[in-house]
């Protein structure tokens, strides 16, 4: 019975619910794990570079996967256990590994450094596309069912598609798809409008990619994100896409889409429950580039005080600027 | 007619009111609170964390050292501990017997000048770390590979504070850096990562410190920055997530860099750091109501000594470059860029 330690969001209890049984307990548990520990140095101290040895730290990287001395032993011990091995021998080593990784992130703590940097070092190891494009169902699997927001799984998932990208065996196309679908599940998935926008970026500088095309994008973009404000008012994630887009459209010349987006943005306003939404004031504020549109953007800035008094240093910060 | 007023506020009410208004900090407790910490060999939690033990005891001398009872810390006990922690390359482990990781290194050089004490094997250290530079100037946090812009700035702190930052190619350690700025102004664990407060801090200081924030967009930065403020007052780390008050200092110490405080309301922040105090037990709590940690209670100090609490709850100051007090720096010939700009202001 091993609870996840974290140093987030643990409950203070009261005094009274700590009682005899609880610390006698605590102290088994506590005797338990500096055996296991003390065995685990031992072990290392003494070379012994075993499989027996992958056995006892099982136990105790699953009890603690934050003890990084221990996942460098179970590398030493991996790399030893690797020589004069056929290929065949040497791929389920990887995959048992990749199975056990896969244990310890799914049922012990999903956000560890220390478990996800030792995944992409078997990865590394294996140097196996076939593997790694499993590695994206791995990814999804745990985003869907655990936490879409975590950046660990996101990060490695990052990696996992450049090598994939890398080799020919994955288009970024099929990274955009990927994305919009992760965005239309939970539209406030900041995380996948990030990894969005970096398909974007990819596909609007690529080789051979024309300013048009990049033109098109952006306006598409701009419709999506358009659309996630107009089915959820509250959505912030929207706003970041569309500043960034917004940017990105003036970069381009594309005046003509910067004004449409600010008419959009003042046909959504004309709901009286939408007007003085934080989100979508700041989007008027943002597309509202052009000297015609200064005293729409002042107006707005002014409500955006009002609503917002937390953030009046960049309210009037935004004032005070003048393109 | 409405009644004509006859009274007024006595001065010392008034003064009451002033006062009341700024956060109530129980120093005492928390002095307590870090004290006992060496002792808690009966939690479980105290030998599962055995492996970052060398941070956990820089955020505790840090706290002491903001609450200003560091006098009351075994100096001796500790700086024993950090030397038993060095291991043969130089580098050092998060505890003895660990190996050498580059967050540890950093920890244990800022432990030894908090203590004022010399740096041994000066040389090693410098190897251990300027060795973990990588061609396109990121850092490995160990010879096992780990990239993350955490490493850049323990790297780039570290070697500072020893005067060695001529060990590594400091250029490409920009850019390296800078290839991590997102789309929205951020910056995430490596390039093309999703901003997160933390390795913004991390990204922020290491520039800050190779004097190139002047190649980041500083504007767009401050804007998710500043964003990071919730309706409760406190910071987050990312969009749509809760408040944690450890980000009183990864969110606001990177708005001091860029010196944008001032789009962050101060006043409430504080308010949201004062409830998660344990005024009962002493230590801060990442929310409200939870359990207090000697991490959190650090941050959460060092948000207050950030935003200007220093004097009205008799803290003191910390740089936010180096997270460092700055007379501890100063002493050692290290001016942060805001250390700078203060003693130019003639503040």
């Amino acid at each position: 019975n091993t609870e996840i330690f974290s140093m987030h969001d643990r409950k203070k209890l009261p005094k009274a619910a700590v009682d005899a049984a609880l610390k006698k307990q605590t102290a088994e548990k506590i005797e338990k794990y500096k055996a296991l520990t003390k065995q685990c140095f031992e072990l290392r101290k003494q070379q012994a570079y075993t499989a027996d040895s992958l056995k006892v730290l099982d136990k105790l990287l699953f009890i603690n996967p934050e003890c990084y001395t221990m996942w460098n032993f179970r590398r030493e011990i991996l790399q030893t256990l690797k020589e004069g091995k056929t290929s065949e021998e040497t791929n389920k080593l990887w995959d048992d590994e990749l199975k056990y990784n896969a244990g310890v992130v799914e049922r012990r703590d999903a956000k560890c450094y220390g478990v996800w940097h030792h995944r992409r070092w078997v990865i590394n190891e294996l140097n196996d596309p076939e593997v790694e494009h499993k590695e994206l169902g791995m990814c999804d699997k745990l985003l869907m069912a655990s936490d879409c927001r975590n950046f660990h799984c996101w990060g490695y998932r990052l990696w996992i598609v450049e090598r994939l990208e890398k080799a020919g065996k994955r288009t970024n196309q099929q990274e955009k798809d990927y994305l919009i679908e992760k965005v239309a599940q939970e539209l406030e998935n900041y995380s996948a409008w990030h990894y969005r926008a970096r398909a974007i970026q990819q596909s609007t500088s690529s080789e051979g990619a024309t300013e048009e095309a990049a033109s098109e994008i952006i306006q598409e973009e701009l419709d999506t994100a358009l659309q996630a404000v107009a089915t959820q008012i509250t959505n912030q994630s929207a706003a970041f896409y569309s500043k960034w887009l917004l940017a990105k459209a003036e970069e381009l010349g594309e005046k003509e889409a910067v004004a449409q987006f600010l008419d959009n943005c003042s046909e959504l306003r004309e709901d009286a429950d939408a007007k003085d939404s934080k989100w979508l004031l700041l989007m008027t504020v943002y597309s509202a580039t052009k000297e015609e549109n200064a005293a729409l953007r002042d107006e707005c800035l002014d409500k955006l005080c009002e609503i917002d008094p937390k953030h009046v240093g960049y309210y009037n910060w935004c004032k005070a600027q003048r393109k | 007619p409405p009644p004509r007023l006859i009274f007024t506020m006595s001065e010392a009410t008034q003064a009451k009111e002033k006062a009341s208004s700024s956060p109530v900090i129980v120093k005492e407790k928390h002095a307590q609170f870090v004290l006992n910490l060496d002792k808690a060999h009966d939690t479980f939690e105290y030998w599962v964390t055995e492996h970052l033990r060398m941070s956990g005891i820089y955020w505790g001398l840090s706290a002491m050292f903001l609450i200003k009872h560091d006098d009351k810390m075994d100096k001796e006990g500790i700086v024993k501990f950090v030397h038993e922690c060095q291991n043969d390359d130089g580098g050092f482990g998060g505890s003895v017997g660990h190996d050498s990781h580059m967050l540890y290194t950093l920890s244990a050089v800022q432990i030894l000048l908090l203590c004022e004490q010399e740096i041994p094997n000066k040389d090693k250290i410098v190897s251990f770390v300027s060795n973990l530079q990588q061609p396109n100037g990121c850092f490995w946090g160990d010879k096992w590979g780990e990239v993350d812009t955490r490493f850049s700035y323990c790297a780039v702190s570290c070697l500072s504070l020893l005067h060695r930052l001529d060990a590594i190619d400091t250029e490409k350690a920009i850019q390296f850096v800078l290839s991590c700025q997102n789309w929205d102004g951020g910056f995430g664990v490596g390039p093309g990562q999703e901003s997160h407060a933390g390795m913004i801090f991390c990204t922020t200081g290491a520039l800050s410190i190779l004097n190139a924030l002047d190649r980041i967009d500083i504007d767009r930065l401050g804007w998710w920055l500043a964003e990071r403020q919730n309706p409760d007052g406190g910071l987050n780390g990312r969009p749509e997530k809760l408040s944690d008050v450890c980000y009183s200092w990864w969110t606001v110490s990177s708005l001091a860099m860029i010196e944008r405080l001032d789009w962050v309301d101060s006043k409430k922040l504080a308010d949201y750091i004062e409830a998660c105090q344990d005024v009962e037990d002493g230590g801060f709590s990442d929310k409200p109501g939870n359990m207090a940690d000697v991490f959190h209670c650090f941050f959460a100090l060092c948000g207050l000594s950030m935003m200007g609490y220093h004097d009205e709850c008799g803290l003191a100051d910390i740089d936010p470059v180096y997270a460092m007090p700055p007379q501890v720096l100063r002493k050692n010939g290290i001016v942060s860029h805001l250390m700078k700009k203060k003693e130019e202001g003639g503040k």
